[in-house]
């Protein structure tokens, strides 16, 4: 009998699809089923949020409960769940993706739990001020989010990652003398851009009016403190220069910090491989990912890969990625080669 | 972009380096608008003298491949994509006269007398 190692399994995609997608779909209509009969003996107002000492702190009409799980408790596992369907349907599996569909579970069972839990405690009380103390309820969400994330992860087949067969690049024909240089600028899309400025001037904002309007200076300095540190995070990894000689590869940021370097004597190989940034490292950025695999993740798509001697791995996301890899390639074996 | 030079060649450095622009716009390395690297990145990573680089750049302008503009570098011109047509005839043009046994460069000659001509 033959195993066809070709096709990967439909079990890991279908067990995916009932932990990230159906699981969050029961666990929120179940949620909003117990505050919907419940609504009817709610106060106007509940409390839906509490302060470090557990007292409740800010407060909302009671029929904004439900809509809050099913925002978050659907809404974020199916966000996962859209990000990484597109790689496992085009055959891509690991223990990302496995981590993945558990994030799901787990965020909707924490979600879920925790918003009905606050809703129930709070039937039949005059007023919400009244609101009881949120600890059990915290530690329930918890737990359950806990259980369901463990739960979802041993339901899930384990896989190998399909990437960990990637052929090297074939290497470019270079003669014995001849300096040779690849150099490539890469950034992340501006529309990604905009939306990371975009977010840090919220916060700016908020930081701004918290300051007009005499909050706790504590606050005012935390939100401060949040902007700005998005924007150098930010702004050192919008773009990098990509270079390949013959001292190996170097991705340095286009501002100069941070920069990275493989060098030519650490490479085992070169590959260009396609980058799924959700599915495979979960998100973008300067990350790290199962397998010891570290990426300059900016965008989806094309991606020089070096193994190292070591067995680590480094990833960038890069334009004619086909072309650096077959320089590394060449390099590596023609100093192989030289006495 | 891939720059590759040799330094046991007889031509010079900065044909060289033209020379590989060239190439890279003819294989769609380099595109319209794409910025090319700082002559002294370039020059730091091969080990020659930034003016040799320089010199590449000033010959590509004079040919109309890029445009030298202070502060923002050299900027590759919409002639890289007439390169890029121009790959497919060439690849044809060297695989028929090297089936002919005609090198390269006598090929190179060739189309430069004929060109002259007409």
């Amino acid at each position: 009998m033959t195993v066809d190692h070709a096709t990967p399994s439909r079990l890991a995609l279908r067990r995916f699809v009932l932990v990230a997608v159906w699981l969050p779909v029961v666990l929120t209509a179940l949620g909003v089923a117990v505050q919907l009969v419940l609504l009817p003996q709610m106060p106007a107002t509940i409390a839906v949020h509490w302060n470090a000492a557990g007292e409740a702190d800010r407060f909302a009409p009671a029929w904004t409960q439900p809509l809050a799980t099913i925002a978050f408790g659907l809404g974020l596992p199916l966000l996962i769940a859209l990000t990484s369907l597109p790689g496992l349907r085009r055959g891509e599996r690991g223990p990302t993706y496995r981590l993945m569909g558990a994030t799901a579970a787990a965020l909707s069972a924490l979600v879920t739990v925790a918003l009905t839990w606050t809703f129930v405690m709070q039937r039949g009380l005059d007023s919400s001020t009244d609101a009881p103390t949120v600890w059990p309820a915290l530690v329930a969400a918890f737990v359950a989010g806990a259980i369901a994330g463990a739960a979802a992860w041993f339901f899930q087949p384990r896989e190998e990652s399909t990437d960990a067969a990637t052929l090297p690049a074939t290497p470019l024909a270079l003669a014995a003398h001849e300096q040779v240089l690849w150099m490539r600028t890469t950034s992340i899309a501006q529309g990604a851009a905009i939306a990371i400025f975009a977010g840090v001037l919220v916060i700016a904002v908020a930081a701004a009016v918290a300051g007009v309007t005499g909050a706790d200076p504590l606050v005012v300095w935390l939100l401060v403190g949040c902007a700005a540190l998005l924007l150098v995070l930010a702004a050192t990894t919008l773009a990098f220069h990509v270079r390949v000689d013959d001292s190996g590869l170097h991705v340095d940021s286009v501002l100069g910090i941070p920069r990275f370097h493989v060098p030519l004597a650490d490479i085992e190989s070169a590959a260009r491989v396609e980058v799924n940034p959700m599915g495979e490292f979960g998100g973008w950025g300067l990350r790290l990912s199962t397998g010891r695999r570290f990426g300059v993740v900016l965008r989806a798509g094309d991606a020089i890969e070096v193994l190292r001697r070591s067995g680590k791995r480094f990833v960038v996301t890069v334009d004619d990625a086909a072309t650096g890899a077959a320089l590394l390639e060449a390099l590596v074996s023609r100093a192989a080669s030289r006495p | 972009m891939l720059v590759r030079i040799d330094p046991e060649s007889e031509a010079p450095l900065f044909a060289q380096i033209a020379a590989s622009v060239r190439a890279d716009a003819a294989a769609g390395r380099v595109r319209p608008g794409d910025r090319l690297p700082a002559a002294r990145d370039i020059a730091a990573a091969l080990g020659v003298n930034v003016h040799t680089v320089l010199h590449a750049y000033q010959d590509l302008r004079d040919e109309g491949l890029v445009e030298l503009r202070r502060g923002r570098g050299a900027v590759v011109t919409a002639q890289a994509s007439t390169l890029e047509d121009l790959r497919h005839d060439i690849h044809d043009l060297v695989a028929r006269a090297r089936a002919a046994g005609l090198s390269p460069d006598a090929l190179a000659a060739l189309v430069k007398e004929i060109a002259r001509d007409r």
